[in-house]
């Protein structure tokens, strides 16, 4: 559409421009038959695409492909109350929705009630998201017996969720970046918190490398989280150590920061 | 084959036909079999009102040809797979611009067979371009900001390191 600066008298037509966020309509602006698709179908388009990379890549297309290819329709979810695999892309539980996942998939866990997590391991890029407004709402369980609730042997992100574990530890890391934002990591109190564990990372380090995106390498980055019970918050078996840690005191709550990296 | 309610007075034939009216007056007969793939026709076909011409303002004539052929032949009994898939891929391997208007008929008619062929091979055309690449291609204005891009991109990069 054009400038509405038309009435402007004896000022050499222009582009207003305030702010170096300039939008780049310089031209005519050029038909693009594909955007008479509706959002559903585009949609529908993306969900035959792969999350890596080309899904990820439609998102930079343009700010609509973006809204649509990130979208919460395009996510896995787990919902307990499903009974049959009728519905496509809602499964039973955690390890279903893990195990029909694309690298890169965001798998949706719906908030309320407690989703028994035992020993999952996840060998593929995902992100593992609560459905509810506070990490509160959306629990795995690790019950007694199992090593841990969730093994991780490659790069995954976890937020708004809780795990809690009775025994053993919450998150197993193996290998990858492990990403842990807004969420809530229980174990066992007093007396038996030396059992428990929040963290437990085994990764060795791998040659440190530095780009303008940040650190790459194996290592788990937390942030906003709060860690209770457990006699340490992590325990590495690696090389990685505990780095940057910072800790903001609520009034009932305490939030970590903190990285587990390869001591530089 | 045909249908038991049959509420013509005319004599009983072989092949019970549909007449569909697209956006621009043309009409197309279509058997009764091959118009069930379409949910909606179904539903009107349940409901009784498949006896009059049915107008389809959403469909130019062009397209819901197509789609009448697209839908006769995926009726036919006795196809084997292997001949369907070579001429489902024939049938798409169109100018982009039509594959869009199949989109739309599909999602209008509620086909689920054309509708994922159509949009599958949309994907295919996206798979592997980059950004930009794929901006071409469609044609489509670049709205982003490099800061909205950075951002976009710091946003997923979890998943590639």
């Amino acid at each position: 559409m054009e400038e509405e600066e038309e009435q402007k008298p004896a000022m050499t037509p222009c582009f207003s421009s305030s702010s170096k966020r300039r939008k780049s309509r310089s031209g005519a602006p050029s038909f693009a038959p594909i955007n008479n698709l509706d959002d559903g179908c585009l949609m529908h388009i993306f969900s035959f695409l792969s999350p890596i990379p080309d899904r990820y890549n439609t998102a930079l297309v343009c700010h609509r492909w973006c809204y649509l290819a990130c979208h919460p329709q395009l996510w896995l979810r787990v919902d307990r109350s499903v009974k049959d695999s009728s519905e496509s892309g809602v499964f039973p539980n955690i390890e279903s929705a893990v195990s029909a996942a694309r690298p890169g998939d965001t798998i949706l866990i719906a908030a309320g009630g407690s989703h028994v997590a035992s020993n999952i391991q996840i060998n593929k890029p995902l992100c593992l998201i609560g459905g509810g407004q506070l990490p509160d709402e959306t629990m795995l369980l690790c019950s007694r017996g199992s090593d841990s609730a969730l093994e991780f042997l490659s790069t995954c992100k976890l937020s708004n969720l809780t795990v809690k574990a009775e025994l053993g530890c919450c998150l197993l890391h193996r290998s990858g970046r492990l990403i842990i934002d807004g969420c809530i990591l229980q174990c066992e109190t007093d007396p038996l918190d030396y059992l428990s564990c929040p963290i437990v990372s085994t990764a060795t380090g791998s040659k440190v490398v530095s780009s303008p995106i940040g650190y790459h390498g194996n290592g788990v980055s937390v942030s906003q989280t709060r860690i209770e019970g457990g006699a340490k918050a992590v325990l590495t078996s690696g090389d990685l150590a505990l780095q940057r840690v910072r800790v903001m005191c609520a009034r009932t709550n305490l939030f970590f920061w903190f990285d587990v990296e390869c001591p530089s | 084959m045909s249908s038991s309610s049959s509420s013509s007075s005319s004599p009983p034939c072989p092949k019970k036909m549909i007449t569909l009216k697209s956006s621009d007056g043309e009409t197309f007969e279509i058997e009764e079999i091959a118009a069930l793939q379409s949910k909606t026709l179904e539903n009107m076909i349940d409901e009784n009102c498949a006896s009059t011409p049915i107008p389809l303002p959403n469909v130019k004539g062009k397209i819901l040809a197509k789609v009448v052929e697209f839908c006769t032949k995926h009726a036919e009994a006795g196809a084997d797979a292997e001949t369907l898939r070579a001429w489902d891929a024939e049938f798409v391997g169109v100018e982009h611009a039509i594959v869009f208007d199949y989109i739309l008929a599909a999602n209008f008619l509620e086909i689920p067979t054309l509708l994922d062929l159509a949009c599958e091979s949309v994907a295919e055309m996206i798979k592997g371009k980059t950004p930009d690449e794929i901006r071409k291609f469609f044609n489509i204005n670049n709205a982003f900001s490099p800061e909205e891009e950075e951002d976009v991109r710091r946003q997923n990069q979890w998943a590639f390191e």
